[in-house]
């Protein structure tokens, strides 16, 4: 009896409900994780507003020198690993951890995190596919690019190719499916004991957990990048 | 729950880029234009003070030089003025030295002719008392011309026997 009810309502909660739907073009619908994430970004812009509003190079106060070196070391990481070109991925790989992060962290403000919802994380994969192989041609031309894929062999030409759908695949299941666990067993523990219990495994599997994931996704799509755009010394 | 919505992936894209370009332009743009300036500002900074420290000692060099040569100009200068001082020294004391000598040689002169006057004078009178004696041995007053033409022969090769 009580596993029945329990069970409807897991499944029930594993699915992707739709908030609201646009009545244009026969009706677009609109999921929660598309606004949870209008949320997210409300947030993100307004505390960059808040938190930039008054930088300056002298004197720098206690919260602008934690902003400081949060970028910087950003732009370490992103110059360590992309080589002389990391100048325009920095703010967008940056973007992607930040919200990456927030979203899988939202949990424990009681929504659902968008990353649960597969057509998330598979737009976030699109992104980052378009990324790697956008920058591998632009950075090598056409022919320097196609030349990227005969390395570090010919004989590996089909797995590159391969790559290139297996790589934002695997990217996509990977935070879908980690963020998805962690959501059915903190649903689960929520069920069967509903407080204390639930808080304690929320620091693990929504912060730890979370951010483990935003930063196994960055940084392999940062690796991929620099695969494909790094000059061999 | 494993369907992809292609209005959330649409959406998401979306959402991602416009929160892109929002970040990229108020929280990246903004911290790294900070970084950069900060930078710029210490180099700015590291590149003045490097450029007074060679100044000073542009200047440094310069006023040692300076020093240098204005040891040397004192030294000439005091120099100089040892030699001019010795010179003058020299100078007064040949000028004193002629002096005396001129003053001895014009004493001497005088001296001599002093002398000469007082012998001539004397000569005259042992002329004149040898005249008187000769008259009054002749009994005779001479012509006083020739008589003194032969006394003073006479006290010639008197003087000369002498």
């Amino acid at each position: 009896m009580y596993l029945d009810a329990f069970k409807e309502t897991l499944v029930g909660e594993l699915g992707n409900r739709v908030a609201f739907t646009i009545p244009l073009f026969g009706g677009i619908p609109v999921a929660d994780s598309v606004v949870v994430t209008w949320i997210i970004m409300a947030a993100l812009m307004l505390l960059t507003l808040f938190l930039t509003r008054d930088l300056r190079v002298r004197d720098p106060g206690k919260v602008q020198a934690a902003l400081e070196s949060a970028v910087e070391f950003l732009n370490g990481f992103m110059k360590d690993n992309l080589g002389s070109h990391w100048k325009p991925f920095a703010p967008w790989l940056g973007t992607v951890a930040l919200y990456i992060a927030l979203s899988n962290m939202i949990g424990i403000f009681g929504l659902t995190p968008p990353t649960k919802d597969i057509s998330v994380t598979a737009a976030l994969a699109l992104m980052s596919m378009l990324l790697i192989y956008g920058a591998q041609f632009r950075y090598n031309g056409l022919l320097g690019g196609m030349k990227r894929f005969a390395e570090p062999m010919p004989l590996l030409i089909p797995i590159n190719l391969m790559e290139v759908a297996v790589r934002p695949l695997a990217l996509c299941m990977r935070l879908f499916g980690n963020i998805l666990g962690a959501f059915i067993i903190m649903e689960m523990l929520k069920y069967v004991a509903p407080v204390i219990l639930p808080a304690v495994f929320s620091l693990y599997f929504d912060l730890f957990d979370g951010l483990i994931q935003t930063t196994v996704f960055v940084f392999l799509t940062t690796l991929f990048t620099g695969e494909g755009i790094k000059e061999e010394d | 729950m494993l369907e992809f919505q292609g209005s959330t992936i649409i959406f998401t894209i979306i959402d991602l880029v416009v929160l892109y370009l929002f970040l990229r332009k108020f929280l990246f743009g903004r911290v790294n234009e900070i970084l950069e300036k900060r930078a710029s500002l210490i180099k700015e900074q590291m590149d003045s003070a490097q450029e007074n420290d060679r100044r000073a000692q542009e200047l440094k060099e310069e006023y040692e030089g300076k020093l240098t040569r204005a040891h040397q100009d004192a030294a000439k200068i005091v120099a100089e003025a040892q030699d001019r001082g010795q010179r003058a020294y020299e100078a007064k004391l040949a000028e004193a030295e002629d002096d005396v000598r001129r003053v001895h040689a014009e004493a001497r002169a005088q001296i001599d002719e002093e002398r000469q006057v007082m012998l001539r004078g004397a000569k005259n009178e042992v002329a004149s008392l040898a005249l008187l004696a000769a008259a009054k041995v002749a009994q005779k007053s001479m012509d006083a011309a020739d008589d003194k033409a032969l006394v003073d022969s006479f006290l010639t090769e008197v003087g000369e026997g002498a």
